[in-house]
């Protein structure tokens, strides 16, 4: 199931909160974790079940790490078990296809294998399990004795599929301790309504401008950069939305969640994007990858190469294919770059140089993202960067000319405007009827939209 | 919030939207056919563990975009997709719905994406190399025709360039009929030649068309003023339903009726099934929002048409698309037989349909000329 449905919308969702504040408090987390099997379940049941092994390996491994608190190297061998065991599975179901595919390119190999279809969520969830078992072996958290608390945990229905990545130690009081209260379910509700005009006011509209302006329908060298714009937006728009229905979903039940999204767009360089973009993953890598590794502990030579292998991982975890790898290393470049010279160079330089620097770099990176085939990528970046169907079509102008106002409302959306002005507004009396109406019209639209979405005449009917 | 009752406000609007329109959804009697769609909408899947398991259970409730179960019948449905429409409008982004919101209540079918005007052409000249003389009709886009009526934001109507490819390619014993200066110059007269909300054309512009028609056939047309004017309101057309522009004003629908019309057999075919009507014109479709289908009942293979006052003992074969639907009976006064046959739907020969005393034409709106790969089941 989607936030963005009708179905999770009105009719999962009230009915979890009915029931959620109407059992006792005692029971709510047994309630929280069927109903996100539930939620899990209703795309594709049979995934059910994995998840449930997910739980059971790492509550497992939690107990006997715990219990052999005090021999290291059995303790070493249940987290290295544990971790082999969680990666295999993710190895199966989502790299099985792409890796059989790679030997197959060898002459001499032929190997026929029917790829399994991917669970959804699966990359986030097991990190999220992970988290977990490595912590406990760290001793950063508790072991949790109680199944379902670390079932509920890893299901949680509001980041079980798109984030953010909840370590368990940010949520381990929570998930016993939490109070919900009136304040946080009306920030709740706001953050899911942002969250959900993200998604479907927004990014629904780039990716129909992405469509008409893409790779094939682009004519002209400006409504291809006008295209990739739209893809940009719609990225940000669909991932951060996510984020923002995750976290206000998060806070109707009592809990909180780190914020994703930090206006990655306004970053001065790609080191200051990543700490902007996606932060639950960047910090995910960064304490369970990066600094076991060594990160920067050992000097300039190891610390590249742990960044190489970072990046490779954060690139692959994005997909199954080779050009999230590339995307992913493509990254490293940037960064080891920066590091070493560009950092110093950017700071001299006035901020906006800084600025188109980083867009334009986050921009070609969202068409390494995008295309799946390498010859398409190659030449739609060769046409971002030659003319020979001149700067646009009159199809394509009177595209670009019907989504300028949304163009420009993203780019807007992208910066911290709308949060200062909540800063500024937040004292004043008209903030609440402001906050109605915000949220009588999201609603609204939000509606029509999804209501739309199947609203299919039929022009040729025939009696 | 920074207070109680800001934070109590917002929670019940929200709960207050959402348990409403979730109970509504309950409460509201379901209905099985919506009209502005027509399609029936989707019923509710079979509840059981074993279509729960297959997935078949999600699928048919959320649905795609034909229709399923929730979204089909959820409350306040044309509401909202007019919502929906009116705030596309409103930010501009409408590049993707397939019409233009034009001027004086005018909602106008986009030019079409793809031009296959160039092998349908192709098409027509291979066939008519049999015949001693064809016609060939291309209905003019309304956008075409209305340019001044359009936003300011639209591209340009292929007319032009398939009247020209159509002038220049077609064999020698094709005559084109060229609508485009008469329906032009009646627009700019203030002429309703199209409706406000349907893609067709109104009665009036068929009569245009049918005096142009009538030249390349050498036919004396009827008098306008032998006609009888009885007007329909409250015709709410396909491109009334499918913009979602629900505010805009119904049309009026027109039929004439003539003298020489007025001893009439229809024969709808469809398949082996033949069966006969007394009039061209279908009244009960008028009780429904699309009242095109009044003329020879809508969308058929093969319509046959018999005049008794007309003692000629010639036949008119029209190839077409509906546009042709409210011309025909114009022509039908100047045949003793007319048959209809369209190739969406009719996939026989279309050769021996005609004989030596037949006249052929080709009659079809600009955009499904563009548009129509059916021409290739012709021959």
């Amino acid at each position: 199931m989607v936030f963005s449905s009708l179905t999770f919308w009105f009719f999962y969702l009230p009915a979890v909160l009915l029931v959620y504040y109407i059992v006792p408090r005692k029971l709510r987390n047994w309630v929280l974790f069927f109903v996100s099997l539930a939620f899990y379940g209703w795309g594709e049941p049979v995934y059910i079940l994995l998840m449930l092994i997910t739980i059971a390996i790492n509550y497992i491994s939690g107990m006997l790490i715990e219990r052999n608190k005090n021999k290291l190297h059995l303790k070493r061998m249940w987290l290295i078990l544990s971790v082999v065991l969680n990666l295999g599975i993710l190895v199966f179901y989502k790299y099985s296809g792409m890796i059989v595919d790679t030997i197959n390119l060898l002459p001499f190999a032929d190997i026929n294998f029917d790829a399994p279809s991917l669970p959804i969520g699966i990359s986030f969830y097991t990190f999220q399990a992970m988290s977990y078992t490595i912590d406990v072996y760290r001793e950063d958290t508790e072991v949790q004795k109680n199944p379902m608390l670390l079932g509920t945990y890893v299901t949680l229905f509001p980041q079980l599929i798109a984030g953010p990545i909840v370590r368990y130690r940010d949520v381990a009081y929570d998930l016993s301790h939490r109070k919900e209260t009136l304040d946080k379910f009306s920030r709740g509700v706001i953050l899911f309504l942002v969250g959900l005009s993200k998604k479907i006011l927004l990014a629904n509209q780039f990716a129909a401008m992405w469509q008409n302006l893409g790779a094939e329908n682009a004519e002209g060298i400006l409504a291809r950069w006008a295209g990739l714009a739209a893809l940009t937006l719609q990225i940000y728009f669909d991932f951060s939305g996510y984020s923002d229905m995750a976290r206000g979903l998060g806070k109707m039940i009592g809990f909180e969640f780190m914020e994703n999204f930090n206006y990655p767009y306004i970053a001065k360089s790609i080191t200051d994007f990543w700490r902007r973009w996606h932060i639950s993953l960047s910090t995910w890598f960064r304490d369970y990858l990066y600094i076991p590794l060594g990160g920067n502990r050992h000097g300039m030579v190891r610390q590249i190469l742990n960044l190489f292998i970072v990046w490779a991982m954060t690139g692959l975890w994005h997909g199954a294919a080779y050009n999230f790898l590339l995307w992913g290393l493509y990254f490293f470049v940037l960064l080891v770059v920066e590091k070493l010279f560009l950092l110093k160079l950017l700071k001299k330089a006035p901020s906006f140089v800084g600025h188109i620097y980083a867009l334009f770099f986050i921009m070609i990176g969202w068409a390494i993202f995008n295309f799946d085939d390498m010859s398409a990528l190659f030449s739609y970046l060769g046409g971002l960067f030659t003319a020979p169907d001149g700067l646009f079509s009159q199809e394509s102008a009177s595209v670009m000319l019907s989504y300028l106002p949304v163009t420009i409302a993203g780019a807007v959306l992208s910066t911290p405007v709308l949060r200062m002005l909540n800063t500024k507004l937040q004292d004043k009396k008209i903030y609440t009827p402001l906050m109605c109406v915000f949220c009588i019209l999201a609603m609204l639209l939000c509606t029509a939209s999804l209501v739309n979405d199947s609203y299919n005449p039929f022009i040729y009917f025939r009696f | 919030m920074k207070s109680k009752k800001s934070a109590i406000a917002i929670i019940a609007i929200f709960l207050a939207f959402t348990f409403t329109l979730s109970a509504l959804f309950f409460i509201i009697p379901k209905e099985d056919y919506s009209s502005s769609e027509k399609r029936y909408l989707k019923e509710l899947p079979e509840i059981s563990l074993e279509n729960f398991l297959s997935g078949g259970l999600t699928k048919g409730l959320e649905g795609d975009a034909n229709g399923g179960y929730i979204p089909d019948h959820f409350p306040f449905r044309s509401f909202f997709v007019g919502v929906n429409s009116y705030f596309n409008l409103l930010t501009g982004s409408t590049a993707d719905n397939g019409y233009y919101f034009a001027k004086d209540g005018y909602i106008v079918t986009k030019p079409p994406a793809s031009n296959r005007s160039e092998s349908n052409m192709s098409i027509i000249n291979r066939f008519s190399a049999s015949f001693d003389e064809v016609t060939l009709a291309v209905v003019p886009s309304p956008g075409y025709i209305m340019e001044d009526i359009l936003p300011l934001n639209h591209i340009a109507y292929p007319d032009d360039t398939v009247y020209g490819y159509i002038n220049e390619n077609k064999a020698p014993n094709i005559s084109s009929v060229d609508m485009r200066p008469a329906l032009s110059d009646a627009f700019t007269k203030g002429g309703e030649l199209y409706y406000h909300t349907d893609h067709h054309w109104t009665t009036e512009g068929a009569y245009l068309g049918y005096l142009e028609i009538c030249k390349s056939l050498g036919i004396t047309p009827l008098d306008k003023e032998s006609f009888t004017v009885s007007s329909y309101d409250n015709f709410y057309g396909t491109t009334y339903s499918s913009s979602g522009y629900f505010l805009t004003k119904p049309d009026t629908l027109e039929i004439w009726e003539n003298e020489a019309l007025t001893d009439i057999t229809v024969r709808i075919t469809e398949g082996t099934d033949t069966k006969e009507y007394d009039s061209m014109y279908f009244l009960s479709h008028l009780e429904e929002d699309d009242m095109y289908p009044v003329f020879l009942d809508g969308n058929h293979a093969l319509v046959e048409i018999e005049n008794k006052n007309v003692e000629n003992d010639k036949t008119l074969v029209i190839v077409k698309d509906s546009f042709a639907h409210c011309l025909t009976p114009f022509l039908s006064a100047h045949y003793s037989k007319v048959i209809m046959a369209d190739l969406r739907y009719y996939k026989d020969s279309v050769s021996t349909l005609c004989t030596e005393n037949s006249d052929l034409l080709f009659l079809y709106g600009m955009n499904n000329f563009c548009t129509d790969s059916n021409l290739a089941y012709l021959e």
